[in-house]
């Protein structure tokens, strides 16, 4: 009865949530829905739909040959966005915070945060024409400080491809984690800095056993969406490399583009998103149930 | 005062938004490509038709290669809407991407008539979406006149024969009408050659030696050792030319084999190269070889066994394409070992290519936008000496006042066929290898000493006994002339929607206009308007000159068609797959071992991808193979049966 009647005065609520929730519903989960059930049939655009159970996932993690490569490239692409967007933000952010002035910090902050206006597409294609071909801008300074033998086409090299592509971005300060690990740092009470100044913590110590662990909520955030975009995304390599030389800069998510709108293969392409949908949530996951930030840890002990 | 600012103001913003104000329609020129896109459609047009020409010819652009906005289509659709005052024509700029397609397609709102090339259309034929033109084809072209070429039947209308039929989808129907033509071609600075004192070679291994002599850049090594002073001008050629009076230079120029400058251009192009350590002897890039260079030596190895394998004739296209192999073909041809790790000329072609890619530029991938290097640019500035190009560059060569060379067009060159080596013994063939041949750390049994180069080739592992075999020698070449690789540039398709006021083809009143709007253009009259407005491609259709340049290309077109174009139209992840793969082995990121592994099952898949989509019928292929067992008996290098 209590709860009836809580649902009818909160009504105006639910019906204002409507619209959202069936927008949702429909750009959303049906979407989802969809991919998990068309995963299950070989169908292209305007073409007849074959139910074939479970053989576009068997073909994707058994027989494709783009499989192990792709993969490969993801995670290491990602292990390298993890290392150097968890750990140079963080530390710009500290500098930052440790700033005696506020203008100072005010201005710094912002200076980080205006190249975020910028689209991500204009910086990658900058720094395709500092790295692409043998006339990119590197290329140049390299011959002209007589270096000629070390000239090449960073993201065309197989050698060279990945790690290429993994350096775009450098120094990889981007103003979003800066400022979500300043608001983190901002939010440590004061008498845990006068506490650990008399414990004599002080600079990297500090830095490295009070800021860290009271920061963790953020750096999970972070974690888990650079996790998320590193299995997601491939619009960077898509407008840098398309993945080559050959699969050398290749990645799943490409691949389940290509089969989608390049090949047709619409139900290989959900399966591939449905496998890359399984690992998120995987991740998620784990980081939900073993990564806890530093107030989690307070509350449960 | 106040009031004094506000009106100041006020002005300023009224003049700055007047000038920022976009002109209307009606007042932009007719040719600008905003009043081409929105021509007004007449209140007593009953059909409206939409149309895409495709970029190279869309009225109101201003391609690179035109010397003004282009308005030779705006002409025909004039002169069309005034024979069928019912009808009005709508242009249409779509995207060239196969999503954009794809999507418009399904949705039934493409253009009723647009560009786009075999390898979109021939994936979704199955699908209804484009009109097959046969019927329209080979019905007498309403606008001609008797005795004309066309009048009996649209086809004859069109000049290449073998290359227009040749674009029948592989369920047997004609989706593209071929407008116009592209052809391949070598570029060359015949200045550099002058100097070298050779001509356009005539065989490949000619090639490969003038090539590599372009390599060694003889140019800068004289003009290093020997302080050679370059003229500025022409007033001091006299004094450039006392030079070689000069014993020690003489006999340098000698020895290296360099004729000594005596023009200006000459002496131009002989400070250029020499001021470069580095000349890059061919500029190509990776799609002309994944295309281009694929198909065309496939053919060098495969013509000479098309008696044996070539197992279809079409009654009709058998005349003009003479031994073609369609995809069914090649599809069934697989299943017997063609085209895998098995088949000899498949890894002989392979690696090929790897020893021709020494010559070429260093990057191989995309266009200058994607890392690769502006291949005209490197042409015209004399950095590279052969450019393999098309007939699209020649209108920009021509155009160029600055151009200080004598450039040429030419062809690429046949592989010479070796006598008798196929039959040698292994251990024969061995002791006739020059020295320089790399041999690999195996030693082969006696029993394979015993066996036949071909035998050996055919039934021993390469990977385990890869048989040593001197450079750019071809052991399976069939010794014929190059053969026509391009073809088809314009490939105008009608869609779905061109019958979309009945939805049935055969009663629909819009579908007939349509064809007859690509009727009407494909007269001489109205097709001269056309190609020659931004003469890139050559003419397709009798009657139509040809413009100043196109005469190599045109020559170059009248060669025997390929064996086949399947490479690169087969199937589109095959296609991408191939691509990558050969791209990085061509960049060393791979063994031809690996890559014919990776090739091989990229294949294998495309084959079953399209025997199950296309619902392909290899009705009496086996009973034909069969038939021709004894004419293969006598044929080398053909695969192994497993």
């Amino acid at each position: 009865m209590q709860h009836l009647k809580s649902i009818r005065t909160g009504a105006a609520c639910y019906l204002s949530v409507l619209p959202s929730l069936a927008l949702l519903a429909v750009f959303s989960f049906l979407p989802m829905f969809m991919a998990f059930y068309n995963s299950f049939f070989e169908y292209e655009v305007g073409g007849a739909r074959t139910w074939v159970g479970f053989d576009n996932y068997l073909d994707y993690i058994i027989s494709d040959p783009t499989t192990a490569i792709s993969f490969l490239n993801m995670a290491i692409l990602t292990a390298i966005t993890i290392a150097v967007r968890l750990s140079v933000p963080l530390i710009v952010a500290k500098l930052i915070h440790s700033l005696p002035h506020e203008r100072h910090r005010y201005l710094y902050r912002l200076a980080f945060l205006i190249p975020s206006v910028v689209p991500g597409v204009a910086i990658q294609l900058i720094w395709g024409l500092l790295i692409l071909g043998e006339t990119g801008l590197v290329n140049s300074i390299l011959e002209s400080i007589g270096a000629g033998e070390f000239v090449r086409g960073w993201l065309s090299d197989p050698d060279t491809a990945l790690l290429a592509l993994a350096c775009i971005g450098f120094p990889w300060i981007t103003g979003f984690e800066v400022l979500i690990f300043y608001a983190g740092l901002s939010n440590i009470p004061e008498s845990v800095h006068e506490a650990a100044a008399l414990d004599a913590a002080v600079g990297v110590k500090k830095f490295l056993l009070i800021d860290i662990p009271l920061v963790l909520s953020q750096i999970k955030l972070i974690f888990m969406l650079v996790i998320i975009g590193g299995i997601q995304s491939f619009e960077f390599i898509f407008i840098l490399t398309q993945g080559g030389p050959g699969f050398e800069t290749y990645v799943p998510g490409l691949w389940m583009y290509d089969n989608a709108f390049s090949f047709q293969k619409m139900g290989y392409a959900s399966s591939i998103g449905v496998v890359l949908f399984v690992i998120i949530m995987f991740f998620t996951v784990i980081n939900m149930r073993y990564f806890r930030s530093a107030e989690e840890l307070q509350e449960a002990s | 005062m106040k009031y004094v600012r506000i009106t100041y103001r006020s002005l300023l913003a009224a003049i700055a938004v007047y000038l920022l104000w976009p002109p209307s329609a009606q007042e932009l020129p007719e040719t600008s490509l905003e009043s081409v896109l929105n021509r007004p459609v007449s209140d007593k047009a009953e059909v409206v038709i939409e149309f895409d020409p495709g970029n190279g010819y869309m009225p109101g652009t201003l391609p690179p290669t035109a010397t003004g906005k282009l308005e030779g289509f705006l002409n025909v659709v004039k002169a069309f809407e005034a024979r069928f005052p019912d009808t009005a024509v709508r242009f249409r700029q779509s995207s060239t991407g196969r999503e954009w397609l794809v999507t418009q397609l399904s949705g039934g709102t493409a253009p009723d008539i647009l560009n786009t090339n075999v390898e979109n259309v021939w994936q979704d034929v199955h699908k209804g979406w484009y009109v097959p033109l046969d019927r329209f084809l080979d019905a007498p072209h309403p606008f001609v006149e008797t005795e004309q070429p066309g009048s009996e039947s649209w086809w004859d209308l069109f000049i290449y024969q073998a290359i227009s039929r040749g674009k029948a989808a592989p369920d047997g129907k004609m989706y593209n009408l071929t407008y116009d033509m592209v052809e391949t071609g070598i570029l060359y600075n015949n200045t550099v050659l002058s100097l070298l004192g050779v001509s356009f070679p005539t065989t490949w291994s000619e090639m490969i030696a003038i090539l590599g002599r372009i390599q060694e850049n003889p140019f800068y090594k004289l003009a290093q050792d020997h302080s050679i002073v370059f003229p500025d001008d022409a007033s001091g050629l006299a004094d450039a030319s006392k030079q070689y009076e000069r014993p020690s230079l003489q006999m340098a120029f000698e020895q290296e084999g360099v004729l000594f400058p005596r023009t200006m251009p000459e002496w131009n192009t002989f400070r250029i190269i020499a001021e470069r350590q580095t000349t890059i002897p061919m500029l190509t890039n990776e799609g002309s070889i994944a295309d281009w260079g694929t198909d065309l030596l496939f053919d060098q190895l495969y013509y000479g066994i098309l008696p044996g394998i070539d197992l279809k004739k079409d009654p009709i296209r058998e005349q003009y394409l003479q031994g073609y192999l369609d995809w069914d073909e090649i599809c069934f041809l697989n299943g017997k070992g063609f085209f895998t790790a098995r088949d000899p000329r498949y890894r002989e072609l392979y690696r090929i290519l790897k020893e021709w890619r020494k010559y070429w530029n260093r990057t191989l991938s995309g266009g200058d936008q994607r890392g690769g290097i502006d291949l005209y640019k490197e042409f015209i500035t004399q950095r590279g000496v052969f450019m393999w190009g098309t007939s699209g560059l020649v209108n920009r060569l021509q155009n160029d006042p600055d151009l200080a060379f004598d450039w040429q067009i030419s062809y690429l060159p046949r592989f010479e066929a070796p006598e008798g080596v196929l039959d040698l013994l292994v251990d024969d063939y061995l002791a006739t290898l020059p020295a320089e041949v790399n041999r690999p750390p195996v030693t082969f049994s006696s029993e394979m000493g015993r066996m036949s180069v071909d035998d050996f080739l055919r039934k021993v592992d390469q990977t385990s006994f890869p048989l040593p075999i001197s450079p750019n020698t071809a052991l399976y070449a069939s010794g014929v002339e190059m053969c026509v690789i391009g073809g088809a540039a314009t490939q105008y398709v009608v869609t779905n929607s061109a019958y979309n006021d009945t939805g049935d083809p055969s009663t629909s009143r819009k579908l007939q206009r349509v064809i007859q709007l690509l009727q009407f253009a494909s007269l001489p009259e109205q097709a001269d308007k056309v190609v020659n407005e931004n003469p890139v491609n050559i003419p397709n259709v009798k009657g139509v000159p040809l413009t100043r340049g196109m005469a190599p290309f045109a020559e170059i077109l009248e060669r025997r068609y390929t064996t086949t174009k399947w490479m690169f139209t087969f199937d589109n992840r095959y296609n991408q797959v191939y691509r990558r793969m050969l791209l990085l082995y061509l960049e060393d990121g791979i063994t031809l071992d690996e890559f014919m592994e990776w090739q091989t099952d990229n294949l294998s898949a495309a084959v079953q991808t399209i025997i199950r989509r296309k619902n392909l019928s290899f009705e009496g292929f086996e009973d034909q193979w069969m038939a021709l067992e004894p004419v293969r008996n006598d044929m080398s290098g053909i695969p192994e049966s497993e």
